[in-house]
């Protein structure tokens, strides 16, 4: 479980996240919503610790990693993958390379077999063929680039999964792929997710729970099937609402 | 729970600067002192990292290769015009009222003591710190910094230390055979511009060289090579903006090694004059 207790962040004179608390129960999936620039990544990163929060609590597996003692903090974190918006993948370093980084290398040694069936695992996880491999990212698709990326998050075998806009830059056909392997990743491996999008198509396929973050603070806070009932202004900026499925298929 | 700290500027050198609009709009001195904070953090998180000797090593190697081997033709280049230059100014100037050998003192003393150390800087300022500046800045702006960190990799141990310490390694060795390479172009002009004979040409060099004024040399590029490598550090890994940044972090690079090689110079010439 991943919880959030009045979370703060500030940069500068900008509060971005102002007593943020969430919920994320074991083995389910957050949708965090919200138009760009109110903190959602903020957020993100504060609970893998890139970013740390000026005031409040995030606890995961029982652990506070606000304050608790550092090698338990350090063991959960390295329990949680990341997702980056652009990938973020190592330009110099092949596809093989790029995901095996994610692995200890005294226990996993780049060319002991373990590793190799390890990697070959998580290709197939992310249905990237085993030709990937020795490919450098500049070779890829954005899509092929965005599964490379997921498996670098799973590698270590992960409990917690965040995604940082998953979907951002893909055409339907690869965000739908990339839905469907979230979905894929937490009922088959249990993960906990946590999800960061302002794609309402993505939330309605992934979300067990979504939230709406609106001036650094959580707006709403419901089940991921109230969604399409749900009316906020936000939702309605967004363009795509209410939904209307009728409409989407033509 | 930890209280806030009220930071406006943070200090992390893995953390960007907020981007415009977010809290130093306007604040170049800010900026400034956010920086030197930033290298005084990234300097002791360097110190602390070099316990993992098993890590950066291979990678240092690597670093070695880019630094060093790759920047020695240019170099080369750039040291042995320097000594032509100052063959044919030393003989233009002096030959007429000084004995023909005080070329050879005048050549291994510029040479050795001051343009070797500084165009082999001068060179890897542009050659290696922007290199560094836009390789980490690049990363920064496209979060690979960050990403190497959720998989739990220390920047400064892959990317920071290796190419500080290759610096380290590799540019007193560039130094050297600059100032060989200029000592060498100097001869060469000295003998056909001045004229002087070898011999007169190396009994002024004997003249003037001690063993100390080629340690001085050493010393020199190491820190040139030091502050050139660090420098691109801490502006390549406090980029942010995208393309813009990059290139802002490049210039910074090179803007700020520059001057500080110079100021490290004139610091270390008085160094020569008490010790020398």
């Amino acid at each position: 479980m991943i919880r959030i207790e009045r979370l703060r962040k500030r940069f500068g004179a900008q509060e971005v996240l102002r007593g943020v608390s969430l919920t994320v129960p074991e083995g389910r999936t957050l949708v965090l919503l919200g138009p760009s620039g109110v903190g959602k990544s903020v957020l993100l990163k504060s609970v893998i610790g890139l970013l740390e929060p000026d005031d409040g609590e995030i606890w995961a597996g029982g652990v506070e990693l606000t304050g608790g003692a550092p090698s338990a903090i350090e063991a959960v974190r390295r329990t949680m993958g990341y997702v980056f918006q652009y990938s973020a993948l190592f330009d110099s370093l092949t596809v093989a390379e790029n995901i095996i980084l994610g692995l200890d290398e005294r226990r996993w040694p780049p060319e002991a077999p373990a590793t190799r069936a390890r990697l070959l695992e998580c290709l197939r996880w992310v249905n990237l063929s085993p030709s990937t491999a020795p490919r450098y990212p500049a070779e890829l698709s954005g899509g092929m680039q965005k599964r490379v990326a997921v498996a670098r998050a799973i590698v270590a075998e992960q409990r917690y999964l965040l995604y940082d806009e998953p979907t951002a830059g893909l055409d339907p056909v690869n965000a739908a792929n990339i839905a469907g392997l979230i979905r894929r990743l937490q009922s088959e491996l249990g993960v906990t997710s946590m999800v960061v999008t302002h794609d309402l198509d993505l939330a309605r396929e992934v979300a067990d729970q979504v939230a709406i973050l609106e001036a650094g603070r959580i707006v709403a806070d419901v089940p991921g099937p109230a969604l399409d009932a749900l009316d906020h202004p936000m939702l309605r900026a967004f363009g795509r609402w209410p939904y209307e499925p009728a409409a989407d298929v033509v | 729970m930890r209280e806030s700290k009220g930071l406006a500027v943070p200090v992390d050198p893995l953390v960007p600067p907020p981007a415009a609009g977010a809290g130093l709009r306007g604040g170049g001195a800010l900026k400034a002192i956010a920086g030197v904070g930033a290298a005084a953090s990234l300097a002791w998180a360097s110190i602390r990292a070099l316990r993992h000797p098993r890590i950066y090593l291979p990678l240092t190697w690597a670093q070695v290769w880019e630094i060093g081997i790759a920047s020695l033709p240019l170099v080369l280049v750039v040291s042995m015009i320097a000594g032509a230059v100052t063959s044919e100014q030393t003989g233009y100037q002096y030959s007429s009222t000084l004995p023909p050998w005080i070329v050879g003192s005048v050549i291994t003393a510029s040479v050795v003591t001051e343009l070797g150390p500084l165009s082999t800087g001068l060179v890897l300022v542009g050659r290696v710190g922007a290199r560094i500046g836009a390789e980490l800045g690049a990363m920064s702006v496209t979060e690979q910094i960050q990403a190497l960190r959720t998989v739990g990799r220390d920047p400064v141990l892959y990317l920071v230390l290796p190419r500080v310490l290759a610096a380290l390694l590799a540019v007193p060795a560039l130094v050297i055979l600059a100032d060989a390479g200029g000592m060498l172009a100097g001869w060469a002009v000295a003998l056909v511009r001045v004229p002087v004979t070898t011999s007169e040409f190396a009994a002024g060099a004997r003249a003037y060289f001690r063993p100390f004024v080629l340690y001085f040399s050493l010393i020199k590029g190491a820190v040139f090579g030091v502050s050139i490598a660090f420098v691109a550090c801490v502006a390549g890994l406090r980029a942010s903006g995208g393309a813009a940044g990059v290139g802002r972090a490049t210039t910074t690079s090179v803007v700020v090694a520059t001057v500080l090689m110079m100021v490290w110079d004139l610091f270390l010439a008085r160094l020569l004059r008490v010790f020398g």
